[in-house]
């Protein structure tokens, strides 16, 4: 079963003569435990298609699937809980609270939620993140990588269904953004995390499992464990039969 | 530029409206303020003009000479050719009014007039019924007689201090009132005889009515030469009525006033803050504008400019505001005295006035953030200005702000006169207010454990949120102290004074009952002592007389509890006269019994101050019953001996307590209800504050959202931030007005007579019940901001 599906989903934006269709009629599906990447060329519909997915945005039209939960069957506090409980976040930037330090951060979900933090599990994640002796500083007092490494682990401290990245590594070096997508990589390969990241870098998505391409809304191909010249010649394709 | 600041303005236009709240409510008040006293100021001028309606020429006299009689001068008088009608008219004061055969007694300071029986020369004129024309027959108020309930034809019993009470028939009455200020006396309007019957000694004005084409300057002239006495015209008349009437109002105005400036000042603090956070959100485009050309001085005038608009679209809105005020004050002012029935108006200097201060306000209080705000370098356009760094307070400011803190707290400890505990209140709030972003942002963590304990990770977050800008926080919370402050100094000085009425009643009364004039300043009559001492069912009587001794330069009282003996004394230090000395009072040598602290008065017994004095003025009268009668039946023995009395009331200690504190409450009241406008400010300040917060972590509450923070939860940490700030900003406001009244009670407890401070823990509780309200209040709009856009939107916002 896959952990993650949409079926004929729409996103229609207007009204009238200046409606635009970010999504018109994307069927696409998520297997659990990989590494998924999202990608196209700007204004193809990839961050609707996140936003949909992740139960940020309603879709005009169609369905998603988080596991057996249907989200156009959850009103807004219903859906939020269910983003609380069983989604993760990073995103590109602006990730973390300024007014919180690295633990305070990474615990914010369960803080939310009012639960108690699994010691184990929060020792082992910040291990695996390497923020164990960063844990009392702020977000001003870290670099861009330490800070998108916290929101990692702020993604992975709930085990949540799946985790959703939007373009985590555009705002970093390539080192630190190596470091990050690394952490993504073990999150689904060692801790068996499901993770479905846009991106538009080709490096970032040759180390998924999977990558599905966008075109103009619309679902266009989608290629298994690519390299990146696979991916490279898969979006002049897409470029080409789009003209 | 001014297109583009005016763009600006437009697409800012809730934050510009937010800011332009608080110039409305400041400006509502001064122009509502200058408008209700111009109305007043026309009303209490016609007043002052009718009084002399139907009079050509007025001749008064400073007093009327032993040898003359009165009549002899009104007969010389009306002898004068050109005089058509002349009247003595007397004005008195110490009046008492009752009703159903004295049982009911009408409370207040009334006044009585008389009028002449000839129409011509009747200033007042009757709205129902008729004026008097005969003994017998007197006209009231309409406002009394209808908060009364009586009716044309019942029988009143009017009294004034000298005289028994006599009966009349109430045969009309009159829209003029008492004039003035005081709304609860009466105007009471008798026939000459009548009037002359009651006074009892000549009248010192006369109004005279000229014969047909006879000029008033002539008439006037002619009886000056006459009688030897000035005369007045009506004109002259009127216009020195008038003035006098106008130089009321204009006092009245000044307080209003004051309180006026008191709200602008709150504006300010709210205006500045307000373009504060507004430059340090525009930041990036003020960095841009310089990126292509713009001198700094062009940005900022550009902000003033802005400020400006903002500043004018407040005043005009406050105009139309300070209209509906000025409706409403009346109302709430009547209970301080003020008259009703004011019709508002509004003049060009009242518009002039109002476009002045909202708009120099508004610019004024803009400079300093304007200057801060653009001094932004162009490359500030490049970065990633999103994220401020708070600036942390200069050193300069906290070393200062601890020293003139120090120096009002000097000067609030040791003060001994009321200048040097204004002084210091000054200098202790201004050296607060340069502290505070070190002081509040520390209470604000005190004040937040217990509700971080309570609310959970979401009020941690709201409470970590409140206090990441110390400025802001400080700027916010420190217009919400000022106000506080000044309405807790108030409450506080205003309770602590009056609590010692309960021990100034306990002090006072020894007898079950006291015996007063119905108002603190009417005076009762003689005779009633006498009288009271003729009934034994009443119980046994203690008069308190009051006279002056020229001789000795001193008060003499009757000394109530703990009295001397017959034929001794008590004296204040200030006589210098030790116990076993002697004081001499109107030829008879007293021993000194005792010595009491005060300045120069002697304490006799009753029966002494009768005997060696002819006159003494009767100031009040306790009554013990005879043992073993009830209250009540004690009460209806004495209350039908004072039927007679219609400017006498008994009242038991308690009613006397309340007597005694109702008129403090009044002012209370007032004063507090106008101050509140400070304190709304204040929290439209809160309200501000919140709005810009919001706006500026768009971002930060969108990831909040998309990681799971319900929209319920949301508002809940703005509501908690809110919360915070209120409840600290009263706190801090509540401690800084303690300091402040237990100086100010210190240093007018002189003589001795000391007072303590009374903290009213209810009223102190309303205050921040209000306060967390108000908050709550104001952070629903910038909450139903913060959730009402999409989280995508919110999460790709700039």
């Amino acid at each position: 079963m896959p952990a993650l599906q949409a079926t004929a989903l729409s996103k229609v934006y207007g009204t009238g003569e200046s409606a635009v269709a970010a999504l018109d009629g994307v069927d696409v599906s998520f297997q659990a435990g990989r590494f998924h990447a999202i990608m196209g060329s700007s204004g193809s519909g990839k961050s609707t298609l996140l936003h949909c997915l992740a139960g940020l945005d309603k879709p005009t039209s169609g369905a998603v699937r988080i596991g057996d939960t249907d989200l156009g069957s959850l009103n807004d506090e219903k859906l939020t809980l269910l983003r609380r409980d069983h989604v993760g976040f990073v995103f590109q930037r602006f990730n973390l609270l300024p007014v919180l330090t690295a633990q305070e951060n990474i615990l914010l979900p369960l803080a939310i939620a009012g639960r108690k933090p699994d010691r184990a599990w929060f020792d082992q994640v910040v291990a695996a993140v390497g923020l164990t002796d960063r844990l009392g500083h702020r977000p001003s007092e870290m670099s861009g990588g330490q800070q998108q490494r916290v929101a990692v682990a702020r993604a992975l401290i709930t085990r949540p269904w799946v985790i959703f990245a939007d373009e985590p590594t555009g705002n970093l070096d390539s080192r630190s953004g190596d470091e990050v997508l690394g952490l993504l990589r073990d999150a689904v390969s060692q801790l068996g995390q499901t993770v479905v990241m846009v991106t538009h870098d080709m490096h970032a998505a040759a180390r998924c499992d999977r990558v599905v391409f966008l075109r103009d809304g619309r679902y266009a191909a989608a290629l298994d464990s690519p390299s990146p010249d696979q991916i490279v010649a898969m979006l002049e394709h897409a470029d080409r039969i789009g003209r | 530029m001014l297109s583009l600041v005016l763009r600006t303005a437009k697409a800012n236009l809730t934050r510009a409206l937010l800011s332009s709240l608080s110039v409305v409510l400041g400006v509502a008040f001064v122009s509502g303020s200058l408008m209700f006293t111009d109305g007043l100021s026309s009303m209490l001028t016609a007043q002052a003009a009718t009084q002399y309606d139907n009079v050509d020429v007025g001749l008064s006299m400073e007093s009327i000479s032993s040898d003359d009689d009165g009549g002899a001068l009104i007969g010389r008088v009306r002898k004068v050719d050109g005089v058509r009608a002349a009247e003595p008219v007397w004005s008195m004061f110490n009046i008492g009014l009752s009703f159903d055969g004295g049982a009911r007694k009408v409370l207040g300071d009334h006044k009585a007039v008389n009028v002449s029986a000839d129409p011509g020369l009747q200033p007042i004129r009757a709205a129902e019924g008729r004026m008097p024309a005969a003994a017998g027959e007197i006209v009231l108020d309409k406002r009394t007689a209808s908060r009364e309930g009586i009716p044309i034809g019942a029988t009143v019993q009017v009294s004034n201090f000298g005289s028994e009470a006599r009966e009349y028939r109430l045969v009309g009455l009159t829209s003029s009132t008492k004039g003035g200020f005081d709304t609860q006396g009466a105007l009471v309007v008798m026939a000459t005889p009548d009037m002359a019957a009651m006074a009892g000694y000549p009248a010192t004005t006369i109004v005279v009515s000229a014969a047909d084409g006879v000029s008033p300057d002539d008439l006037a002239a002619r009886l000056g030469a006459a009688v030897g006495i000035e005369a007045r015209t009506h004109d002259q008349l009127v216009r020195s009525a008038m003035d006098s009437a106008v130089g009321n109002a204009e006092e009245f105005r000044n307080a209003l006033l004051g309180f006026g400036v008191i709200a602008v000042c709150m504006a300010a603090f709210v205006i500045a803050n307000t373009f504060t956070i507004v430059l340090a959100q525009r930041t990036r485009e003020t960095a841009l504008l310089r990126l292509i050309g713009s001198t700094r001085r062009q940005v900022f005038r550009s902000v003033l400019v802005e400020a400006a608009v903002i500043g004018f679209g407040g005043s005009v809105l406050g105009l139309g505001a300070g209209v509906l005020l000025a409706l409403g004050l009346p109302a709430a002012l009547a209970s301080v005295g003020a008259p009703s029935g004011v019709t508002p108006v509004l003049s060009g200097g009242t518009v002039l006035i109002a476009m002045a201060v909202g708009v120099g306000v508004t610019m004024v209080s803009a400079m300093l953030p304007a200057r801060r705000g653009t001094a932004v370098p162009p490359v500030a356009a490049l970065g990633d200005a999103s994220v401020q760094v708070a600036r942390p307070a200069g050193r300069f400011r906290m070393i200062s702000g601890g020293l003139v803190a120090a120096i009002g707290a000097g000067l609030l400890a040791i003060a001994n006169q009321v200048g040097l505990v204004v002084g210091g209140a000054l200098l202790a709030v201004t050296g607060f207010l340069l502290l505070s972003p070190a002081v509040v942002p520390a209470l604000v963590r005190v004040v937040s454990k217990p509700f971080a304990l309570l609310g959970g990770a979401t009020v941690s977050l709201a409470l970590a949120n409140a206090v990441r800008n110390p400025r802001r926080i400080a700027t916010t919370t420190n217009a919400l102290v000022v106000g506080v402050t000044l309405i807790a100094t108030v409450t506080l000085l205003a309770k602590s004074t009056e609590a010692p009425s309960e021990r100034a009643a306990d002090e006072k009364m020894f007898a079950h009952f006291l015996v007063t004039g119905s108002t603190d300043t009417t005076l009762i009559p003689d005779e009633l002592a006498t009288v009271l001492r003729d009934r034994p069912e009443v119980g046994t009587v203690y008069p308190s007389y009051q006279v002056y001794d020229d001789a000795l330069n001193a008060e003499v009282l009757t000394a109530g509890r703990d009295a001397p003996a017959q034929g001794s004394a008590l004296v204040s230090a200030g006589l210098g006269i030790a116990v076993g000395g002697t004081v001499t009072v109107q030829g008879q040598a007293f021993p000194v019994a005792g010595v009491r602290p005060g300045d120069r008065t002697v304490w006799l017994t009753a029966d002494d101050i009768k005997k060696r004095f002819e006159y003494a003025f009767l100031t009040e009268v306790q009554v013990e019953p005879p043992p073993g009668v009830a209250e009540a039946e004690a009460r209806a023995t004495l209350d039908r001996v004072l039927n007679a009395f219609p400017s006498a009331v008994a009242y038991n200690k308690a009613e006397y307590v309340d007597r005694l504190n109702a008129r403090m409450n009044q002012a209370l009241a007032v004063v507090t209800a106008l101050l509140s406008l400070a304190v709304i400010i204040a929290l439209v300040g809160v309200a501000n504050t919140l709005t810009l917060s919001v706006v500026e972590r768009t971002r930060e509450n969108a990831m909040l959202r998309a990681i799971g923070l319900t929209r319920r939860q949301l508002r809940l940490t703005l509501s908690a931030e809110a919360l915070v700030m209120a409840l600290t900003g009263t706190i801090i406001g509540t401690l800084l007005s303690i300091g402040i009244a237990i100086s100010g009670l210190k240093s007018v407890a002189g003589d001795g007579d000391g007072l303590e401070l009374t903290i009213p823990w209810d009223r102190l509780a309303v205050l921040l019940a209000i306060a967390a309200l108000a908050a709550l209040t104001a952070s629903v709009i910038p909450a139903r901001r913060a959730v009402r856009d999409s989280i995508t939107a919110n999460l790709a916002a700039e």
